[in-house]
This record gives structure tokens, C-alpha cells and sequence, in this order.
């Protein structure tokens, strides 16, 4: 069974184990094997303790036999000797003559057939005690006939009859006495090997539990349907017990009602699938929920029995037995078998039922696991979809914001391009002379167009900056001709506010450098213009410096209003509201210029730290790296760059 | 050289403006005549290339995104031919993203707005009468 994950296939076990491993649990349930071993182990040390039994036997009758020669033997008498080995011997034994009657029999003989010396000396005890064969000839006759030809006879399960006609389970030998050659009787060594027997019986049992176990888990490991789960345990519990009836029911939540979610029924009888049970409409499930323990009654006619009494009037029932399905110490069903005659649970049949039981609770622990499992995939599935889905929204709109912006300044440009041009053709007196006022508003005009031009050259270049689509020019300039530039571009609004605004060169500057002049220029400029903006008197410094081998820097220094604390961080966010609101000088798009700026630094691998004190100035240094021009050469500016530049 | 006047170096040079947009080419005729042009205007690439047939100017002043034929159609049409050798191209565009990548076609590329008084000074500094 598998479960598609995104385009990714995996093992259900897979995720299983490893969740399961995760939570400490074993999923490969390990029971199995270990039972196995037990039961190879067990089965193995009968076989070794039955072998064993025929050694002993077999020494035993080896000895006493060469002891009843010796006491057959004229001229010797051994008789004390011969009854302790006789009253110390854990084996039954008898000696027997040439006929087969009956010599000598040893206590525990005595004992186990219930026959003694008195009674049975000259009788032919083989007869009595081994009745058993068919044709003409007696027991006695048939084995020492046999005995004359095999010295020793082994039977290592046989059974004999003890003198109240019980049965008993032996293991015995029959080893012929020569003297001089001549047969001259026989020693029977026995063993009672009923426990023994019992204990294979058992162990049969026992095999054929696990093999069904066995099964069971196959199953289980081989499906996580849990209702087809509990429908083979069902089926199986009563294939096994030869029971008419067997369902699961589980509580459902919220209402804590029971409902039978698998069932085995045999031949056609009513199915009880579906069915609701109330946990305390019935005394014998609320007990199995309440102590935890298998409850049964068995062969009672139900009308006897209250507890039956609600589950007669379905189907009849009349043994029943009810096991508690406990999942982490909490009984989350039962497992219900039912019979529709007498029928008897032996210890043997309630400890598989409950193992069965076992089973399906860890069964449903690892269905439930698995749901949640599934859930959780399901939900993390779900949840990077969402964040694809808002990455991929995020981006268009930024992509979308960006493009805008980029049309949008493109657009401006033609008409800014008639209003600038005619606004100067008539401030410079192209179309006559201006009169009065007239000149002082053209050049308002003039100088809102400018801005307006700034404006559209910052959407356009923070749209570019976005998009990744702003490359920087590389190439070698004179720091003089910055310098120019800054004299050129800022020289003039300086003096018309009485600024003093100088320039000054680190010593260890070197005179050029590689780079975008163009847009170092753009950077200073905003710095220089945003310096004199908010400076009333003082003056503006820019001062360019080789920080270390590897930076050179640009700091513009005012004597300005400065900028208040909290706003510190934000102002090189575009279009930060809490800038534009708070800093009442900020009316002229403070934001833009600075993002750009900062935006512009960071593509040449730079960075702009601000140290500002209100009421006191600002100071803003732009730190970037250094690089050696190959060979010092005249400087050739290229007339285009010159005039970008200049408009 | 056969369209050129024999006294070329000494008369009045020539400028033809394509520009679709009516009061760009007025700013910009205006600004070039006062650089000391004599000034023709067009205002798409069509009747431009058609005119450039019998005429070398000393200075073409072209926008980039013209009806009919492109801005950049008519310069490489020109730059083939050896007769425009002389000619300085200033290309006027709207578009700053293609501003770097048509730079090497023209002698100069102009991004809107221009100023008035920057075109003017620009082409007073190409005019061939001026240089001398």
C-alpha cells in the first residue's frame, strides 16, 4: 500500500515504521519471532528429554539385567543389593522368567500399576498391563517371542493398563536375560510420560496459536485498512473456536456510543453491522469497560442471565464472551464473541481471545498513528501549497507593482518631456521676454517639472532595482570628476539656502577608481540634496576617504534638524508611511530617494549606516569596496554619460 | 557626396528631426535652430528614410519608437552607407532600459526629458560650423 505524496511515492510501512520507531514502538512486532524462538527451543528440549528418558531406560535395564544375571547365577546372592537398586530406581521395573510371569516388581512398579508383588508374582503381568494387539498369541507371547530374536525392545510411547483399568502413558523397554546363552527371562523398565505428553500437547497448541497469531499479524502488517484488520481477527477468532458470531465494536466520539465496525458471521445469520450499542444500556459492556477484564459466561440459557439477556433478544445467544480492546490504557472497544449453543471457554480459549484482543488494540493504535500521520502530511502538504501559492502571488504582484512602475515612468516621460522643454524655451525668454511675475513662476514651473522628473527617474529605477534588471556600468573614473559633478549638481541649491557646502579628499584617495560614476553620482546627489534640505544654516560636508585597503568610503555631514530616533531604522524603506507621517519635513519624498540609495549600495556590495542626533545634523557614510584600476590613464568620459548626467 | 553642396563646410548645416509626438518636435526644431541648424521635421520613420534618399544631414535627431520604421531601422539603414559618415546621430527615447543597449548605435543618447537648453548646447557642440 502506498500513498502519493505530492509527486512522490512512499511506502506507507515505510512512514509507518519510521513514525513508529519515532514514538518508540515497535512496528515489526516483534512477538512473533521471539515465540517462535521460544517454541523452536521448547519443542527441541522435549524432543532432547524424551531421548533422554530411552537413554535412562535403557541404562537402567542394562544394569539390572546384568544384576539379575548375577542373581541367577548358582552360588551368589546378591538379594540386598539387588533391592536397593529396586527401592531406589525412579523407573517402574519388573523382572520376568522365561515365561514372562512375573518375578520381582519394584515399588514405583507397584505403585504406578497399582499392582503388587503379592497379587501379580507368577502371573504374566504383560498380559494384564499391556492388553493390547491382536492374533492368537497373548501380549507375553507376542513380545518375548520378538524378544528371542531382538535382545531389547524399546517403546517410547506405549500405554499400559494400571489395575483400575486407568490409562497410562509410558515409555518402556523389554531387555532379554541370557544365561549361558540360553534365553532365561526378561527386565521391563517403564516410565510414566504423561507429563510429558501433556507438555507436547501443549506445545502443539501452542505452535498452532502462534502460527495463527502469526497470520494475523501478516495481515495486519500487510493492510491498514482497520476494519478489514478486525474482520480477519473475527473471522479467524472464529474459524479457530468454531463460534458462530464474532464483532468488534468501538467507541465513536463524541457521543461515546459503541458501534460494531467488524463482524464474522457464519452461515447466514443476522449481521449486527452498523448496529449502535449504548454503553450503558448493556451491565456486561460496562463492566469490561470498567475493569479492564474479559468478562464470559458460558452455557447458561440466557433467560437465566441479565447480562445476556439484551444480546439473546438479537441473535440468540447463549455463551458469550466479551474482551475489553485497550489502546495506551484505555478501552476503546470490545471484541464480542458469541455462541447460539452452550458452549464452554476454557482457560486456553480466553487467553488466545485475549491475545487476539491484544492484537487489535495495537492494530488500531497503528491505524489510529497512521491516520494521524496521513492528517499531518496531508496538512503539511496543504501548507506548502499555500506558501507556493502566496510565494508565487507575493511575486507576481511584485513583479506586476514593478512592471507598473516601469510603464508608469515611461509614460511620464513624453509629456514631462513638453512641459520641461517649453516651460525653459519660455523661462529662457524663447518666446519674449517674461514679464513681472511672470518669470518667477515659470520657474515654480521649472521646478516642480525637475521634481517631477526625479520622481519618474526614482519609480523607474527602484522598479529596475526590483526587478534585478539595474546593471551597474564597471569602468574606471577620476574621483575629480565626481567631485565636479557634486560642484556642478549641488553647488547652486547650497548657495541659495547659505549653505557652505565643501568637499573634501582623504590624502590617501586614490585619484581613480573603478565603477559606476554615474550612479555613485545619483547616490551622492540624493545624499547631498536630502543634507541641504533639512539643513536651515550650518553647512554640508562630503568628505571621500580610503577606510583601509580593501574600502573607500563617501560621508555627507550636515548641521540639519536631524532625524528622530525611532525613524532611524526605517528610513531607507520606500514608501514608509511612518516616515512620511512622522517627519513633518519629509513632504518632498524622503522615502524613495533613500531606499534607492541604499538599494543602489547594496548592488555595488557596499552599505549606508546613518548616525543622526536630533536637533544637532545628520551623517551618512556609504562604505564601499575597492578596487585597483589596472593601469592609471587618462580619464575619457563618454560624452553619453556625461549627459545623462546633466539632465 | 553627391546630395552635399560644394561649400558644404561653409553653409548652414542640416538637421532632420523624426519625432511622432507634435510638441516634442517643436521643442526640439526650436533648440536645434537655435544651435544654427536648418531644421526638418518628420514625424515618422517612413517619410524620414524616404527624404534621407536625397538628402545627407549634418545631424539627425531620431526618437526611438517611431511609426512605420523604428528609430534604430533608420540607423542602421544609414550606417551602411558611407555617405552618413558625417552625419551625428542623437537618439531621443522615452524607454531608459534600452538606453544602454542602443548607445553604440548613436553619437549620443538622450533620455526623456530632454531640456531644452541641454539639446540646444549639445547640438551647437556638433554643429561643424561651431567645431571649426
Amino acid at each position: 500500500m502506498t500513498l502519493a505524496v505530492g509527486n512522490k511515492t512512499v511506502s506507507i510501512h515505510h512512514l509507518l515504521s519510521n513514525q513508529l520507531t519515532q514514538l518508540g514502538i515497535d512496528p515489526q512486532q516483534t512477538p512473533t519471532a521471539e515465540q517462535w524462538a521460544k517454541l523452536v527451543s521448547a519443542v527441541s528440549e522435549t524432543y532432547k528429554r524424551s531421548e533422554n528418558i530411552n537413554k535412562g531406560l535403557q541404562a537402567n535395564a542394562d544394569t539390572l539385567s546384568t544384576r539379575v544375571e548375577t542373581q541367577l547365577l548358582p552360588g551368589t546372592d546378591n538379594r540386598d543389593l539387588l533391592g536397593t537398586v529396586f527401592e531406589t530406581m525412579g523407573d517402574g521395573l519388573c523382572t520376568l522368567n522365561k515365561e514372562g510371569q512375573l518375578l520381582l516388581m519394584n515399588p514405583v512398579a507397584e505403585k504406578m500399576l497399582g499392582w503388587n508383588q503379592n497379587d501379580m508374582g507368577g502371573e504374566y503381568i504383560l498380559d494384564a498391563i499391556y492388553p493390547f494387539g491382536s492374533g492368537p498369541l497373548s501380549p507375553t507371547q507376542r513380545l518375548f517371542l520378538k524378544l528371542q530374536r531382538e535382545p531389547e525392545l524399546d517403546f517410547p510411547e506405549a500405554i499400559f493398563r494400571s489395575s483400575s483399568g486407568h490409562i497410562l502413558n509410558v515409555s518402556f523397554s523389554l531387555t532379554a536375560i541370557t544365561h549361558r546363552g540360553k534365553f532365561a527371562g526378561a527386565v521391563l523398565v517403564f516410565r510414566d510420560i504423561s507429563a510429558i505428553l501433556q507438555t507436547q500437547v501443549e506445545l502443539s497448541n501452542k505452535l498452532e496459536e502462534t502460527l495463527f497469531l502469526n497470520t494475523i499479524i501478516e495481515t495486519l502488517t500487510s493492510t491498514l485498512e482497520i476494519n478489514k484488520i478486525l474482520e480477519t481477527l473475527c473471522s479467524e477468532l472464529c474459524t479457530h473456536l468454531n463460534l458462530p458470531h464474532a464483532a468488534f465494536a468501538l467507541v465513536e466520539k463524541p457521543t461515546n456510543k459503541m458501534k460494531i465496525v467488524a463482524e464474522y458471521i457464519a452461515d447466514d445469520g443476522p449481521s449486527a453491522l452498523g448496529e449502535i450499542i449504548t454503553v450503558n444500556d448493556t451491565d456486561i459492556k460496562e463492566k469490561v469497560f470498567n475493569t479492564h477484564k474479559t468478562l464470559y459466561v458460558s452455557g447458561k440459557p440466557a433467560e437465566e442471565d441479565a447480562d445476556l439477556r439484551e444480546f439473546n433478544l438479537h441473535r440468540g445467544t447463549i455463551s458469550l464472551m466479551i474482551i475489553p480492546v485497550v489502546v495506551r490504557g484505555r478501552v476503546v472497544g470490545t471484541l464480542g464473541l458469541n455462541a447460539d449453543q452452550p458452549r464452554h471457554f476454557d482457560e486456553s480459549d480466553v487467553d488466545l481471545v485475549q491475545k487476539i484482543a491484544a492484537v487489535a488494540g495495537r492494530a488500531l493504535e497503528h491505524a489510529i498513528l497512521y491516520k494521524n500521520l496521513k492528517r499531518e502530511l496531508l496538512q503539511k502538504e496543504k501548507a506548502q501549497k499555500d506558501l507556493v501559492i502566496a510565494r508565487d502571488e507575493a511575486q507576481y504582484a511584485n513583479e506586476f507593482k514593478s512592471e507598473l512602475l516601469a510603464k508608469v515612468s515611461h509614460e511620464l516621460r513624453t509629456p514631462l518631456s513638453s512641459i520641461v522643454g517649453f516651460s525653459e524655451m519660455l523661462d529662457m525668454g524663447v518666446y519674449g521676454k517674461l514679464d513681472g511675475d511672470q518669470g518667477e513662476v515659470m520657474e515654480q514651473i521649472l521646478r516642480a517639472s525637475e521634481y517631477l522628473v526625479l520622481l519618474v527617474n526614482d519609480l523607474l529605477d527602484i522598479s529596475r532595482l526590483e526587478m534585478g534588471k539595474l546593471v551597474l556600468a564597471h569602468n574606471e573614473f577620476k574621483v575629480q570628476n565626481l567631485i565636479d559633478r557634486i560642484e556642478r549638481d549641488m553647488r547652486r541649491t547650497a548657495l541659495k539656502k547659505g549653505l557652505n557646502l565643501s568637499v573634501s579628499v582623504d590624502p590617501n584617495m586614490p585619484r581613480t577608481l573603478i565603477g559606476d560614476i554615474d550612479r555613485l553620482n545619483q547616490v551622492l546627489n540624493n545624499l547631498i540634496g536630502n543634507a541641504i534640505k533639512y539643513t536651515e544654516q550650518g553647512k554640508v560636508e562630503v568628505n571621500f576617504k580610503m577606510e583601509n585597503r580593501r574600502n573607500w568610503s563617501m560621508t555627507i555631514k550636515d548641521t540639519g534638524i536631524g532625524i528622530p530616533y525611532e525613524i532611524q531604522e526605517k528610513i531607507f524603506d520606500h514608501f514608509h508611511q511612518g516616515v512620511l507621517e512622522n517627519f513633518e519635513h519629509s513632504r518632498h519624498g524622503f522615502g524613495l530617494g533613500l531606499a534607492i540609495v541604499k538599494q543602489l549600495t547594496q548592488l555595488m556590495k557596499g552599505e549606508i549606516t546613518v548616525d543622526s542626533a536630533p536637533g544637532k545634523g545628520s551623517s551618512f557614510k556609504v562604505r564601499l569596496p575597492f578596487e585597483q584600476p589596472p593601469i592609471p590613464v587618462a580619464a575619457d568620459v563618454h560624452a553619453s554619460a556625461e549627459t545623462r548626467a546633466m539632465i | 557626396m553627391t546630395h552635399m553642396p560644394d561649400n558644404y563646410e561653409k553653409v548652414t548645416p542640416h538637421a532632420i528631426i523624426v519625432e511622432d509626438e507634435e510638441s516634442l518636435s517643436t521643442i526640439f526644431r526650436k533648440a536645434i535652430n537655435m544651435a544654427g541648424y536648418s531644421v526638418e521635421v518628420f514625424a515618422n520613420g517612413k517619410d524620414a528614410l524616404e527624404r534621407l534618399e536625397d538628402l545627407t544631414p549634418q545631424l539627425l535627431l531620431l526618437d526611438l519608437h517611431l511609426p512605420l520604421v523604428k528609430g534604430d531601422e533608420i540607423i542602421d539603414t544609414i550606417r551602411k552607407n558611407p555617405a552618413f559618415d558625417k552625419t551625428r546621430i542623437i537618439l531621443a527615447t522615452a524607454d531608459a532600459r534600452f538606453g544602454s543597449h542602443i548607445e553604440s548605435k548613436a553619437d549620443l543618447v538622450l533620455i526623456k526629458p530632454i531640456r531644452f537648453s541641454t539639446l540646444k548646447r549639445l547640438a551647437t557642440r556638433l554643429n561643424p560650423l561651431t567645431l571649426n
